[in-house]
């Protein structure tokens, strides 16, 4: 009965993923072909063949920076569109082949562009995604410790005191008060 | 009743990141947000070897050379397809003499394509099927329809992202005779 429902479940899960497939389906082979002019793009593999274990966890960490040019912010790894899965079989074809992150990264930039990153890099322009929500922070901070200073200084015995000139209420001891201060213990003392 | 102070030092940092943030935005509203600009477009086209949906004939870039290429990234499932199908077909009647024109099927299988040609007119050019979608990825195919204009050096002149209309159709077809 257990069988019969983890079958039933699988199928389910399965059932969305395999609704998308509109390609024909590509064999084992096919799918571990690499695609045109790789090595004229990015050169001959950096590194030697990876153990078979190590392929899919390079094959995952690698397809997880690249972007699904189909989907909102996702990237190859997570996407379950039929592009998305083709570009992981693409990743796991140039891992199981010797190509390290950057040359396969390379790879699809020159054919995507650099948008096809799912982080972009630190240089020129884009340094602005990584410098200005510091730069905005650090304003921020310096905006409230201002604000705060400003509050506490209000209270600072060697700040200018402003005092109302009006119902000589310094005669009050209410010298380096506020006036909207005094004027409140004024209408309490006089009920 | 005391005015609150205005603080011209943290009004002039404010602005200081502020504009230039303003900047960056209103130079984004500027941009096409559909335009995806092809880093391929003025390098060599990459090479591709794939079958006839129909025949199971093989047609190679490399095979074409001498010849500027109209290459057509399309799908049946594609609802813009259906509308630059006709424009293409009427090109390569007046174009095909000079120019190779060649559909590549993007996630597309063989007797979807046979059954759309025939209920659209069929084709007076190839169609090849890109079997695990290795030629899209070279091309850097975001959507079909896509078109990419080779010329007779091999080198992409000019990439179409979306259905192509007639004027583009020829401008770009003059330009790579």
């Amino acid at each position: 009965m257990r069988a019969l429902l983890l079958a039933v479940a699988v199928a389910l899960l399965a059932a969305p993923a395999a609704a998308q497939d509109t390609g024909t389906l590509a064999t084992e082979a096919e799918l571990l072909e690499l695609g045109p002019d790789v090595a004229a793009t990015v050169g001959p593999p950096a590194s030697a063949r990876p153990a078979s274990g190590d392929v899919e966890r390079l094959t995952e960490d690698i397809a997880a920076l690249i972007r699904c040019p189909r989907c909102q912010g996702m990237s190859v790894a997570q996407s379950p569109s039929e592009s998305a899965r083709n570009m992981k079989h693409q990743v796991r074809a140039l891992v199981a082949a010797g190509y390290d992150e950057g040359q396969i990264l390379a790879y699809f930039e020159s054919s995507y562009g650099e948008f096809i990153r799912l982080v972009p890099r630190a240089t020129g322009f884009n340094l602005l995604v990584w410098v200005l929500p510091l730069a905005m922070f650090g304003v921020g901070l310096l905006f409230v410790i201002g604000f705060l200073k400003s509050l506490r200084g209000e209270g600072d015995p060697a700040a200018p005191v402003v005092v109302e000139a009006s119902g000589g209420d310094a005669a009050d001891g209410e010298e380096g008060v506020d006036p909207w201060i005094a004027q409140v213990r004024r209408e309490l003392a006089d009920g | 009743m005391t005015q609150p102070r205005v603080s011209w030092k943290v009004l002039a940092l404010g602005a200081l990141f502020l504009v230039p943030l303003l900047v960056v935005l209103g130079w984004g509203f500027l941009m096409d947000p559909h335009e995806m600009p092809s880093p391929l477009v003025e390098k060599q086209a990459p090479g591709f070897d794939l079958a006839r949906y129909d025949t199971s004939e093989r047609i190679a870039l490399a095979d074409l050379a001498g010849k500027p290429v109209v290459l057509n990234f399309w799908a049946t499932w594609c609802v813009s397809c259906r509308y630059e199908h006709p424009l293409l077909v009427q090109a390569e009647k007046i174009y095909g003499d000079r120019v190779q024109f060649v559909g590549i099927a993007y996630q597309d299988k063989s007797a979807e394509i046979e059954a759309w040609l025939e209920k659209h007119g069929g084709s007076t050019y190839p169609t090849v099927v890109d079997v695990g979608g290795k030629t899209s990825i070279a091309y850097g195919i975001y959507a079909v329809p896509e078109t990419f204009f080779i010329s007779s050096d091999g080198v992409i002149q000019y990439k179409q992202t979306g259905a192509i209309d007639g004027p583009t159709l020829k401008r770009e077809l003059d330009r790579l005779l």
